[in-house]
């Protein structure tokens, strides 16, 4: 079939010839599955197809891992570190890092790093870091930019691994969601923002940089607040307890953990207050809320981590020069 | 510009679809009308060819006087030819796309990052990233669509998204202002805005130390002592 194109008879075969084609194309579609094709571009089917990325199927993944932040996207991955930090400072103000186990900090640090890696967002800008709080009192905390904290009080009342997952899980949730950045009041932000996006500079003059710093400050209180006093809502717990949930499960660990853990956090409930206590809602209620993905753990598994949790919580003994000797002495013939 | 050849198909007066491979052009019977066809230049892919009747998109505008309309009037397309050539072509979208595809320039957002020997966050490390370092991304890994094989001149490896960006970081820029760069939404200009000057001075006025912070993050993790905790603990380390 030859299409000429000129003059009013051209015009009316091709008005046949539209409908022809319309009715042919669509048939194709319809065989040829028009959901796949029919998207923004044809990134989602071709990765999966070929593992080959366009420009939008990069911005895709990008922002499928994370990257364009839910909280807030003009403040970068440096800014919130830098956000983090002050925080974290003003959190260790108040709690001082535990020296009394080196072993029981690094340990925590390999549970959090083993789940930090299974997010969508392991790569944040200092990297994730985790200390305990010199304190009997049973919080968790975790400020932007990757730091999370852990009480000395809250150690003692979990039971193993999984447990001390569950926690840390939480934590990373809170981080990974954004939950901090959100906790600054939208107005002071933006004029922040604003302030920092008229200046390409990176080193301020005295003035502008009492300005930044008062802005700085405003941000890092309003976060520090939240964390440790009036607490994220009630909705963001459960979206940490949800994230925490399928870390968990993403990363090997029982989500029984979980469940096991807000159980012992409602026993001591009417006789501790301060940190969780006050700033989560009741463990009954997060725990009501809770949907656990099917998974299956062996309990040999579960077994053997909490024999290194156990192992961890004990201190190590100082070197003791005399101790040695004395030893020593004792095993001679 | 060369142009690989394609069909041109009638879906309204003076507007045709094309049908044929990505940046692919008319292929004129008539090679003297050539000049006379007034058509937009831009990458024809098989998504919107598929699916332009049904779009407002106009793929080949003819010249609006009647007179180049009836010069192209010896300008023919087979339209059977035409369907012929896009059944086979919608069979083999990906394999098309494959033979073209796109990449696209990304830097590194985090302080230091690992191009690394498998999409796996414990995998070995092929070459240290640090902030703000340009890499070509290459295809998304099949197994784990988190990772982009990716590419930093000849050296190969995997990187995760979340330590990527669009955004070219500006590592050192300079102190002079500049409006132009301040205004760009696709530029990071590394240490602009709470930066160690701003948390120094933060700091010193309000009698917060930093030292504990420092201390905190001095620890490191080892990856050949983390893959083995993960692997004694039976836990997934991929």
């Amino acid at each position: 079939m030859i299409i000429e194109l000129g003059g009013r008879a051209m015009r009316l075969s091709v008005k046949r010839e539209r409908w022809y084609t319309f009715g042919v194309v669509a048939v194709l579609a319809c065989l040829l599955g028009w959901p796949s094709l029919d998207l923004p571009d044809i990134g989602r089917g071709l990765v999966d197809a070929t593992g080959v990325v366009s420009s939008s199927q990069v911005d895709t993944l990008l922002e499928a891992g994370g990257k364009l932040q839910q909280a807030n996207k003009s403040l970068n991955d440096e800014q919130e570190y830098y956000l983090g930090r002050g925080v974290s400072a003003m959190v260790l103000q108040s709690y001082p890092l535990s020296q009394k186990n080196p072993g029981l900090t690094k340990y925590v640090s390999q549970v959090g790093a083993a789940l930090a890696a299974h997010s969508s967002r392991p790569e944040i800008f200092g990297g994730y870091h985790f200390g305990i709080l010199e304190t009997e009192q049973i919080n968790a905390l975790s400020g932007p930019g990757g730091f999370v904290f852990v009480s000395q009080g809250f150690l003692e009342i979990i039971s193993n691994e999984e447990a001390l997952a569950g926690v840390l899980a939480h934590e990373i949730g809170h981080i990974v969601l954004g939950h901090g950045v959100k906790a600054i009041s939208n107005a002071r932000m933006d004029e922040a923002l604003l302030l920092i996006g008229k200046e390409a500079a990176t080193s301020y003059g005295p003035q502008e940089l009492n300005t930044v710093t008062d802005y700085f400050g405003d941000s890092v209180n309003q976060v520090a607040d939240t964390l440790m006093k009036t607490g994220y809502s009630r909705t963001q717990e459960y979206e940490a307890d949800a994230f925490a949930a399928q870390l968990m499960a993403k990363t090997g660990y029982s989500v029984k953990g979980l469940t096991a853990m807000l159980d012992q956090l409602a026993k001591v409930n009417s006789s501790k207050r301060g940190g969780w206590m006050d700033t989560h809602p009741a463990p009954m209620d997060r725990k009501a809320s809770l949907k656990l993905p099917r998974q299956s753990v062996s309990e040999e598994a579960v077994a053997k981590r909490s024999a290194r949790f156990a192992s961890a919580l004990k201190p190590k003994p100082a070197f003791s020069l005399g101790g040695f000797l004395k030893n020593l002495g004792a095993s001679a013939p | 510009m060369s142009h690989r050849p394609c069909f041109a198909v009638p879906v309204a007066p003076q507007i045709f679809d094309l049908i044929g491979p990505p940046n692919c052009a008319l292929d004129l019977k008539a090679p003297k009308v050539q000049n006379e066809l007034k058509y937009r230049e831009y990458p024809c892919t098989p998504h919107m060819v598929a699916f332009s009747p049904f779009r407002s998109n106009v793929l080949i505008e003819v010249g609006m006087t009647q007179e180049s309309v009836t010069q192209i009037s010896t300008f023919k397309v087979s339209m059977r030819s035409a369907l012929a050539f896009a059944l086979p072509f919608f069979l083999s979208i990906p394999a098309v796309a494959d033979a073209a595809p796109k990449e696209k320039t990304l830097y590194v957002q985090v302080r230091e990052s690992k191009l690394r020997a498998q999409p796996q966050f414990w995998a070995p490390t092929v070459q240290e990233l640090p902030y703000g370092t340009a890499l070509t991304a290459l295809s998304a890994a099949p197994s784990n669509k988190s990772w982009l094989q990716a590419k930093v001149g000849e050296t190969q490896g995997f990187v995760h998204v979340s330590a990527v960006t669009s955004r070219k970081i500006v590592i050192n820029p300079s102190a002079k202002r500049n409006s132009v760069q301040s205004a760009s939404n696709d530029i990071v200009l590394a240490g602009k805005g709470f930066n160690k000057q701003v948390e120094n001075n933060y700091g010193s006025s309000k009698g917060l130390d930093f030292a504990a912070v420092d201390e905190l993050e001095k620890a490191k993790i080892d990856p050949a002592e983390e893959v083995v905790f993960i692997r004694e603990g039976d836990l997934v380390d991929h």
